[in-house]
């Protein structure tokens, strides 16, 4: 495998790997534009997205947002709305990059296909979510990641992810941070067959992107950012004068709606983004101090929830446990603040009194659903709205390429949002 | 001293006396106040480290092991609970004899545990003869480990009764325990690397209930089952083979029949075979521990009193006092349970094909 790179000098082209919604990708990526100060931010996400890139960057909008992509899907049985969604969270780093565009006035694009192409969407069936999820899938499941995770003590590729990455937040260097994230997914990359990246669309994904960052070379003077999910990374580089595909016109309509952090995550089974929003968004917020004293916001938050009604109140003894666990664990599995997974083992250690059956418990599901927030965000009045009932969520989360059809064979319940 | 090594089973510190001087002779890392190896040197001696020689000993739940050890440096103690046969008593053992170097420091709880075996006892000749003194005090395992800074294991904890329990309150909150007889002022305080590795079964027959001053004072562990099934009968064939090893037989055939123990055992703890099949559960538990100690007969039966090729047959002989224990509807379950799925894998697979007819002649009620 070859060393990886960030920076094409021959056409001044930046290619960032970043994870979707990872608050150490974003920091780094602040501090990466502001050195490099592009002409351009190029960012991996539908190409028809492009007209509410000022709506996303409006200072009136308020992550968690989400731009929803609506298109009718003819089969067998007649047509069906289906509707995909791409969420924002004030951690992901496509929302720092483009925020960081239109903050210096520089034209930002996104890269991918339409919304509406067949790559993005699968063949109109019913897909299971996870085969979709290209770039996300290769982090959590796959071969390398295993015995990587076996290799470092950890639990899942998400717990790899957070030891190797989120834990260097605050680090000083953007560049050193990014080469390692580099070869981190080329190894993954490395581990995927080729034929399943044929077969869920990536290589068309990727052949897209690399003709609209081409588009824009031609057309900009100055530095290029563009910022992909890791996995695409080594594979954008190359140049490609071809035409990229646009919008059918007709396909689909999209919309920018407020979302929900319980949607964002990624642990109710459909893959896209780090697990448990609401803790990666504390971390960001603690950033510039390097995470100091996140534990114990952490276990005295979900301490003054369950007081607020939801459970038995913990004592002050068993809270200051809490957060020494919480610190010792980080420092035993070598890492310089407690992570996501260090303070819910430290909670569960301390505030459980009892033996733990091996299906769900109640306080550690009170746990699961406080650090995956309640928050929602806001859009700017005025935002088209999507038609009535086109634009809700259905319960469960919707990451970004999965899509449902509003008629299923089996009645469901619906939350709104 | 007898020669520990002789012994049917020494202590951890003597079975892995080779590795455990391996490990410290490595350590540079700190060590909290009393402990023999640092915490990450404990966590290599239960999980193993190839790079070192250090074999795995603990399976199933890597977390459960960081936190236990880290709830070990703290002010609490630590609480092992779960279903019997599920390697309680062997963490314990094994984080003593790492942490403290000596794992011989239990007090095993039963209805019969009385305040002296928590606290101290007397040489009733001497006391009789010289009054109250050090030297007619016999102290109690914890009050052993208080004064040497070593981790004391109490087995059984729940078994005791709730008043006896609770004099294990004051020795956790304050470190200390009163010695009246000896003075107005004679107390005796843990020396750092003090702690106290409990162990309990909450829901068997039997027990007591903790209050919850003492519940406070422990950080609580479930040890789960294993559930992966192949990785319970690598863990089965490697301790049949630790066994068979000391006793200097061994014997053919091994892996194909835990596999169908190991199948066995798992749809009748989980109810569920593997094609998703329900069925009715024993109650009697069926434990991985149970699984070792069925194979261990089996094997011992195919060498001694057979041809040396462990067989299917062997198992099944040995099954029926594994499940009835308890209740004598887990006979019938059991009945029914061959009756059908075993049934249907004898056409599939030799092995099953042997489970099956001798299973078939049980009495199994």
């Amino acid at each position: 495998m070859d060393a990886p790179t960030l920076h094409d000098a021959s056409r001044d082209l930046w290619v960032v790997p970043v994870r979707h919604h990872s608050p150490a990708c974003a920091a780094h990526l602040e501090r990466l534009i502001a050195h490099v100060q592009p002409a351009a931010v190029l960012v991996e996400g539908p190409c028809d997205f492009d007209p509410l890139i000022a709506a996303l960057c409006d200072a009136r909008t308020r992550p968690p947002v989400a731009i929803v992509s609506l298109r009718e899907a003819s089969e067998a049985k007649g047509t069906r709305r289906v509707a995909s969604y791409f969420p924002f969270c004030t951690h992901s780093p496509e929302f720092v990059a483009l925020h960081a565009a239109h903050a210096s006035g520089v034209p930002a694009r996104f890269i991918d296909l339409p919304s509406t192409a067949r790559a993005m969407s699968g063949d109109g069936e019913q897909q299971p979510d996870r085969s979709l999820l290209g770039s996300e899938h290769g982090f959590t499941v796959g071969d390398y990641v295993t015995a990587l995770a076996r290799e470092l003590g950890c639990r899942d590729g998400n717990e790899v992810w957070d030891q190797l990455f989120e834990t260097r937040l605050a680090d000083a260097g953007w560049e050193g941070f990014f080469l390692d994230v580099a070869r981190y997914c080329a190894c993954i990359r490395g581990a995927t067959d080729p034929a399943d990246m044929a077969q869920d669309g990536t290589l068309e994904r990727e052949t897209q992107m690399r003709r609209i960052i081409t588009e824009v070379r031609a057309a900009v003077t100055g530095p290029i950012i563009a910022v992909v999910g890791g996995f695409h990374a080594e594979a954008v580089f190359a140049a490609d004068p071809a035409k990229a595909k646009a919008a059918k016109a007709g396909a689909g309509r999209s919309y920018l709606i407020r979302y929900g952090m319980r949607q964002l995550d990624a642990l109710r089974g459909y893959g896209a983004g780090l697990p448990l929003p609401g803790y990666y968004e504390r971390l960001w917020r603690l950033r510039e101090s390097g995470a100091a004293g996140l534990a114990t916001d952490l276990v005295t938050g979900f301490a003054a929830h369950l007081r607020s009604g939801k459970g038995e109140t913990p004592s002050f003894p068993v809270i200051a446990n809490a957060i020494e666990q919480a610190q010792r664990l980080a420092t035993l599995r070598g890492r310089p603040f407690p992570t996501r997974d260090d303070v819910i083992d430290a909670i569960r250690s301390s505030f459980i009194k009892d033996e733990i059956p091996v299906e769900q418990v109640p306080l550690l599901n009170e746990l699961r659903s406080w650090l995956t927030g309640t928050a929602m965000g806001e859009v700017p009045p005025g935002t088209g709205s999507p038609p009535a009932g086109g634009g809700c969520p259905r319960r469960g989360p919707h990451a970004w390429l999965f899509h449902r059809g509003w008629r299923t064979p089996h009645p469901r319940a619906r939350h709104l949002p | 001293m007898d020669d520990l090594t002789l012994a049917i089973r020494p202590p951890a510190e003597a079975r892995y006396a080779a590795e455990l001087a391996r490990l410290a002779a490595d350590d540079a890392a700190p060590k909290p106040a009393g402990w023999h190896l640092s915490p990450r040197a404990v966590r290599r001696f239960l999980l193993g480290d190839p790079k070192v020689g250090v074999t795995r000993k603990f399976y199933g739940d890597d977390p459960l092991v960081d936190r236990a050890i880290v709830s070990l440096m703290s002010q609490q103690g630590l609480m092992l609970v779960g279903e019997p046969g599920t390697a309680k008593s062997l963490l314990s053992e094994l984080l003593a004899a790492a942490i403290s170097g000596t794992s011989g420091l239990v007090v095993q709880g039963s209805a019969g545990t009385t305040e002296d075996h928590i606290r101290y006892g007397w040489n009733y000749a001497l006391l009789l003869a010289e009054g109250p003194s050090e030297r007619a005090l016999v102290p109690s395992p914890v009050l052993n480990a208080m004064r040497s800074g070593r981790i004391v294991r109490f087995e059984e904890i729940t078994r005791c009764p709730p008043e006896v329990q609770d004099a294990l309150i004051s020795v956790l909150s304050e470190k200390s325990l009163a010695l009246p007889e000896l003075g107005p002022d004679a107390v005796a305080s843990a020396a750092p690397g003090f702690n106290v590795i409990a162990t309990a079964n909450l829901r068997d027959r039997g027990v007591h209930e903790m209050s919850s001053a003492l519940k406070r004072r422990f950080n609580f562990e479930t040890v789960h089952p294993i559930n992966d099934p192949e990785f319970e009968r690598e863990l089965v064939l490697k301790q049949l083979a630790e066994r068979l090893g000391t006793a200097g037989v061994s014997v053919t055939g091994e892996r194909d029949v835990a596999e169908v123990l190991v199948r066995t055992f798992q749809d009748l703890r989980t109810g569920r075979t593997a094609e998703g099949t329900s069925l009715n559960r024993p109650d009697a538990v069926m434990s991985t521990a149970e699984a070792v100690n069925v194979l261990h007969a089996a094997a011992l039966e195919a060498v001694y009193l057979d041809n040396g090729k462990l067989s299917a047959a062997h198992v099944a002989r040995q099954l029926q006092g594994v499940v009835l224990k308890d209740s004598p509807e887990d006979g019938k379950r059991l009945r029914a349970y061959v009756d059908h799925i075993v049934k249907e894998r004898a056409g599939r697979s030799g092995a099953w094909k042997d489970f099956y007819q001798a299973a078939r002649a049980l009495k199994l009620g």
